[in-house]
């Protein structure tokens, strides 16, 4: 485990910290302060993930992201203090592979960085071809057969209606059930609340598979009408 | 009973008020009438008609005639008589007196009105003028065949007026002329006619119970008149002094009065009846029936009737005064009554009433005898003299009189309606076309109301015209128009002619009119631009307030409201930039926000990313890892408020994005109770629902809704006092959804405190361990999803209201 990640902010202080933080998960950290610094460390050395903040002196984020993608396709990280969703469509439509917004919870950037890592340097080649047994959505790949849920390559441990839940989703991804759906497909009965079972049981199976839980990225309440997996466009 | 009897008492009092003022009204006017006849002693008397001052006059005339035949029938001048004062005014009719008057020949004169008279007409004709006077023709229509400087004898004439006069029965009467009888009408005398009169007492040979009063002229050859009367020698002469005050005996013997010679030679008497009779007679192959002694009969008749008449006036007169003051005297009651009259007048529209009112009096005029009326407008042209006198004349006509008290009655009724019912009257039909007109805007409104006025002078100038043109129409009956004018102006008419005087006054009218119609013609030409500068102004008024701020009202530098415009024009320019610099400001403040919350994002990444540092260090004290702690919970507030900020200035600034959609409201509110079920389970609260299973569709933003119901109850999570329970119910209405969350507050609350304000502007201290923005956050989401938010406090129970309209498609929310 000895991934190099660039750091680039012209915050040095939050530079250190990430560098602190990502270094007592045993990664290697180059600092840059700005855009055309990091570009500059980018050909000097290897680097396998960047971590990039949007507003920077001489060349900003986005700009410095462009230039990067137009040789490099290693996965960045997009840090901005903008968290409005049209900054995050932006900066993801732009090449990045992943968007926090700052203040950002550090154990939440850790678990992204780990997770793009993985996909990177693990998963990014093996999983070229797609096997006909496997449903893939972003960081998740279901193995139909196995009832088996991957996330960043390794297995979740599910319990048995966990995976019926997950089971129903990956089949149906983007597809809104009803908790009444839900409860009926999943437990084969019929109930009147069945609002706070299938939310419990929501928010458990997010606890294991999501980055930031209380900000989930794949299992979604649909408000007022129900529960769905999103789609996520990954560009792998 | 007790009421009933209050009940019948109002009626009671009501009806004696009112039958007792139309009594007093209505008898006083006929008591006026009667009352002018003068002799009023003599109504409250015993009956006798010798005593009136008509019989005076008879006698008198009488004796004069029988003079005038006893010196050979010349006439001698007149002194002083007027057969008016004969006319009884009571309707009878004396058959063929005027037969033999018509036979000789009509006086010229002219016939215009009464008081041309001539006042040498003979007292022979007075039962022609009582006859003709009774048939309402004019008296001098066909009078007199004596002229008025004539010494021509008409023996024939005179022959038959002595034979008329001998058939009197009721005047008994003996002409001596130079000793010798010439007339008699007294049976034992009649053998003697023609021989010496030996100086006997005529009166012997009446009866005193048939004939009690008896007049002898000239009887001892001194020229004067002695009268008996019920055997009593009267006072004929007083003072010696005759003076025309209609007390004295018209008779020669004052002092004042001389008569020739000759008629020192006559001695002429004179008896009444008591009871006088009508004697008649039978003619009918020439002209069927005659009357001889109507005048004295008709005399009495007339005097008892006319007593009688003032007698019941008087005590229909003093029975109305009686219950009038009866009702007055239960003026409680009289107050009731109106006061219950008012209420029933105020039940009729205004409209209706003044119909009827208007056409009460033209019916009145309509239903009333023509003839009545010819002398009504006789009066109403000046033909009497005096209100005395024109009110005596109102009590004869009994349809004026009705009229009159029907008139007096109308006007009290109008008057109690108006006093009683002034301010509130019903008029739907007034009040329609009120509220019709407001549809109009404001110049053609105000165009209508000149037209109004304008048309109403141009037909008020029609009908003035008209009336002259009638005038002169009229007068063209037996003139030219130019003559009668010239007539109207000449000197033989009057200035008090009461056509001329109308005439004029129309013209006067006319040309005010003229005036008034011309001015208002003016005025509206003048106004027009006016009006239209004002519903201009109007308008733009109304344009400035929907928000039209682009285009100025521009006005002619000469227009009345120029001032006016320019000033709305510059108010306009003033909201235009001040509305400009709020906009301007909200966007600066949104910009402001953000970049605020930019900056402060940047330090607090900082701040959190060490205190996660911290944290991983280990060998720290107790205490230390403590603040740690606290300093990690509050930097992740402080991130909280950032982002609610920020959210909450998008919202106020109108910049808040929402996805709108058809949704269960419902199950939105089950989902949201299920995300927080495990701050509700840790909560001492209960939480009590009343959702319904039934969909309940809304068109709203999901995730904002959320945020929502998220806010209000972990607020009222927090808020609540412990041990508490929190209700949240969503009822459905025909077209709203409304979701109603009460839960009872922890502490006190201040009921003026708005409690949606926003962070941003409020100003309360913030202690309580929220950020004050939740309520804010949720109520401008809320309504930017277009539902309505309201929070109500009441003691210490605190609710809010959220309320959705009714999703019509259900389609949407199939998938």
């Amino acid at each position: 485990m000895n991934e190099c990640v660039l750091v680039v902010d012209d915050d040095r202080e939050i530079v250190r910290a990430i560098a602190l933080l990502l270094e007592k998960e045993g990664y290697h950290v180059v600092k840059a302060y700005d855009g055309m610094e990091a570009l500059r460390v980018l050909a000097e050395q290897p680097i396998q993930l960047i971590i990039m903040d949007v507003m920077m002196p001489r060349l900003d984020g986005l700009s410095a992201m462009m230039k990067i993608r137009e040789r490099k396709n290693l996965p960045i990280i997009v840090l901005s203090a903008k968290t409005e969703e049209t900054d995050k469509v932006l900066g993801l439509s732009m090449g990045a592979d992943d968007y926090v917004s700052k203040p950002f919870l550090p154990a939440e950037l850790a678990a992204r960085v780990k997770s793009q890592l993985r996909r990177y340097t693990r998963l990014g080649d093996i999983h070229t071809g797609q096997e006909a047994n496997e449903i893939l959505n972003g960081r998740l790949c279901y193995r139909k057969q196995e009832h088996v849920l991957y996330a960043d390559g390794e297995p979740v441990k599910l319990t048995a209606t966990e995976t019926k839940i997950i089971d129903l989703f990956m089949r149906n991804q983007g597809r809104i059930f009803p908790a009444e759906e839900i409860y009926q497909r999943v437990w084969e009965e019929v109930s009147f609340a069945p609002e706070n079972t299938v939310m419990v049981h929501i928010r458990h199976i997010r606890e294991k598979i999501e980055l930031n839980p209380k900000e989930p990225e794949y299992i979604k309440v649909v408000w007022g009408i129900g529960y769905k997996m999103e789609k996520m466009e990954g560009h792998n | 009973m007790d009421t009933k009897w209050k009940k019948w008492k109002v009626t009671i009092s009501a009806a004696m008020f009112v039958v007792g003022v139309t009594l007093l009204l209505s008898e006083f006017l006929s008591a006026a009438r009667l009352y002018s006849y003068g002799d009023m002693e003599l109504l409250f008397d015993s009956g006798d008609y010798q005593k009136t001052g008509e019989f005076r006059n008879y006698i008198v005339r009488r004796l004069e005639d029988l003079l005038s035949a006893a010196v050979d029938g010349k006439r001698w001048k007149y002194y002083g008589m007027d057969d008016q004062d004969l006319g009884s005014g009571l309707n009878y009719e004396v058959w063929g007196a005027d037969q033999w008057v018509t036979d000789n020949g009509v006086w010229e004169g002219t016939n215009n009105a009464a008081s041309d008279i001539p006042m040498e007409q003979e007292a022979v004709y007075e039962a022609k003028a009582e006859a003709s006077e009774a048939s309402g023709t004019d008296v001098n229509d066909a009078t007199g065949f004596f002229s008025y400087n004539s010494d021509v004898v008409y023996p024939k004439t005179l022959k038959q007026y002595m034979e008329e006069m001998a058939k009197n029965k009721n005047l008994r009467y003996a002409v001596v002329y130079k000793k010798k009888l010439c007339y008699t009408n007294i049976e034992a005398f009649e053998s003697k006619l023609g021989q010496a009169w030996d100086g006997a007492d005529f009166y012997q040979s009446l009866k005193p119970e048939e004939y009690n009063f008896y007049l002898w002229f000239n009887e001892h050859g001194d020229g004067k008149v002695s009268i008996v009367k019920d055997g009593v020698e009267q006072d004929v002469y007083g003072n010696g002094v005759y003076e025309d005050d209609g007390q004295d005996w018209l008779v020669p013997g004052y002092s004042n009065f001389s008569v020739d010679d000759s008629v020192n030679d006559a001695v002429i008497f004179l008896a009444a009846a008591k009871e006088p009779k009508l004697y008649m007679q039978g003619n009918y192959n020439e002209y069927g029936q005659l009357q001889y002694g109507g005048a004295l009969y008709y005399q009495r008749q007339d005097y008892l009737m006319r007593r009688r008449d003032f007698r019941t006036a008087c005590l229909w007169f003093a029975v109305g005064g009686i219950l009038l003051l009866v009702s007055l005297l239960l003026h409680k009651n009289l107050r009731i009554a109106k006061q219950q009259a008012v209420r029933f007048l105020g039940r009729f529209w205004l409209e209706g009433k003044l119909l009827f009112y208007l056409l009460l009096p033209i019916l009145g005029v309509l239903m009333s005898r023509r003839e009545e009326l010819v002398e009504l407008d006789h009066w109403i042209d000046g033909g009497y003299a005096s209100f005395w006198e024109s009110l005596c004349f109102m009590g004869q006509l009994p349809t004026v009189r009705t009229l009159l008290l029907a008139g007096f009655w109308l006007i009290f009724v109008i008057m109690l309606d108006l006093r009683g019912n002034w301010g509130h009257q019903k008029k739907p039909l007034f009040d329609s076309l009120r509220m019709k007109g407001l549809k109009y805007p404001l110049q053609k409104r105000l165009m209508r109301r000149y037209r109004l006025m304008l048309l109403s002078g141009v037909l008020a100038l029609l009908l003035c015209v008209c009336s002259i043109l009638l005038v002169f129409v009229q007068a063209g009956g037996h003139e030219t128009g130019e003559a009668y004018v010239e007539t109207l102006y000449s000197e033989s008419a009057s200035f008090t002619d009461s056509h001329f005087v109308m005439l004029l006054l129309v013209y006067v009218e006319f040309g005010l009119l003229f005036l008034a119609v011309l001015a208002g013609f003016m005025t509206l030409k003048k106004n027009a631009r006016l009006i239209q500068d004002i519903g201009a102004l109007s308008d733009q008024i109304a344009a400035v307030r929907s928000g039209d701020l682009a285009k100025p009202l521009q006005l002619p530098e000469d227009a009345d409201l120029r001032q006016a415009v320019e000033n709305l024009n510059q108010i306009q320019h003033g909201l235009k930039e001040a509305l400009q610099e709020q906009m301007r400001s909200e966007r600066m403040k949104v910009e402001l926000v953000a970049n605020v919350s930019h900056d402060i994002k940047t330090p607090l990444t900082s701040i959190i990313s060490y205190v996660e540092l911290l944290k991983q260090e280990e060998h720290l004290p107790g205490h230390v890892q403590e603040f740690i702690q606290i300093l990690g919970e509050k930097a992740e507030r402080l991130k909280t408020i950032v982002q609610d900020v920020f959210e909450v200035s998008k919202a106020a600034s109108g910049d808040l994005p929402v996805k709108l959609e058809a949704l269960d409201l419902g199950k939105l509110l089950w989902q949201t109770l299920a995300d927080m079920n495990t701050q509700i389970e840790e909560s001492s609260l209960t939480l009590r629902t009343a959702i319904p299973k039934e969909p309940v569709l809304i068109v709203a933003d999901g995730q904002r809704l959320y945020r929502v119901f998220q806010n209000l109850i972990g607020n009222a999570l927090k808020y609540s006092l412990v041990g508490s329970r929190v209700f949240l119910s969503l009822i459905c209405e025909a077209d709203q959804c409304i979701v109603c969350i009460k839960n009872t507050s922890g502490v006190e609350l201040n009921g003026e405190i708005d409690f949606t304000e926003r962070f941003v502007r409020g100003d309360q201290s913030r202690t309580d361990g929220g950020n004050g923005l939740g309520l804010s956050i949720a109520k401008s989401f809320t309504e930017a999803c277009g539902g309505s938010f309201r929070v109500e406090t009441n003691a210490d129970l605190f609710s809010v209201t959220v309320s959705f309209a009714k999703a019509v498609s259900t389609e949407q929310c199939e998938m």
